[in-house]
């Protein structure tokens, strides 16, 4: 699990090849990986933001997934996406369709508690999202 | 046979396996698992004939208008909005 803080960025796009880069340069996915989720973007629109200030964006394990792995993207300063106020990008990568159920239940965990939620749209640190998951 | 209750998104392994997620365990709460079953898949793999009631969130009810019997959720994660439509579309 990667996790980065930043203050701002330009428009979600910046946010999601950021985080997808992280995920490449540790080996999870290949650069393709971004490009796949920008044409399911494309196609279905914003529909991975799965509760008020949060997405999950992620594409398919045949888009170039190499191995299960979860990038959490932080913003102090939230971002538009489709005309919803984005915080925290959970971005996934999945090698089959089954072996990442125990990350999705921890983020469906978190998005599901309005307490969590809060510590990890708020948190100034590492540390305190890492305690929350 | 047990009936199916089908969560259906843009790639089938993110939101909608969540949804299941919920869908399995709101079945266990109302006890009806010896009749239904939560599953899930894609919009591009899913046809009308693979469930008897499908769920959706919002942004793709448009391209899931297609499917019969579907639950469209307001709020994808809403464990409470997605109990009350289950209740309703299986007559509890």
């Amino acid at each position: 699990m990667f996790i980065e803080i930043i203050d701002k960025v330009d428009n979600y796009e910046e946010a999601i090849k950021m985080s997808c880069d992280i995920l490449e340069k540790n080996g999870v996915v290949e650069s393709r990986y971004y490009d796949a989720i920008k044409a399911k973007i494309k196609e279905f629109g914003s529909y991975f933001c799965i509760a008020d200030g949060i997405c999950m964006p992620h594409a398919r394990p045949e888009d170039g997934a190499l191995k299960e792995g979860l990038c959490i993207l932080k913003l102090n300063n939230s971002v538009d996406f489709d005309g919803k106020l984005i915080k925290v990008f959970f971005t996934l990568s999945a090698k089959d369709s089954e072996s990442h159920i125990g990350l999705l239940r921890k983020i469906a965990e978190v998005c599901m508690n309005k307490d969590k939620l809060n510590i990890i749209k708020n948190s100034k640190s590492k540390k305190e999202i890492m305690e929350v998951l | 046979m047990k009936k199916i209750i089908m969560a259906v998104c843009g790639s089938g392994l993110g939101s909608s396996f969540m949804v299941e997620m919920n869908v399995t365990e709101i079945l266990k709460e109302l006890g009806v698992t010896d009749q239904y079953e939560g599953c899930h898949t894609s919009l591009a793999d899913v046809t009308g004939m693979d469930a008897d009631i499908f769920v959706t969130g919002l942004d793709l009810a448009d391209s899931a208008s297609h499917l019969p019997n579907l639950i469209v959720l307001n709020s994808l994660l809403d464990k409470d909005e997605l109990r009350e439509k289950i209740k309703e579309k299986i007559n509890l």
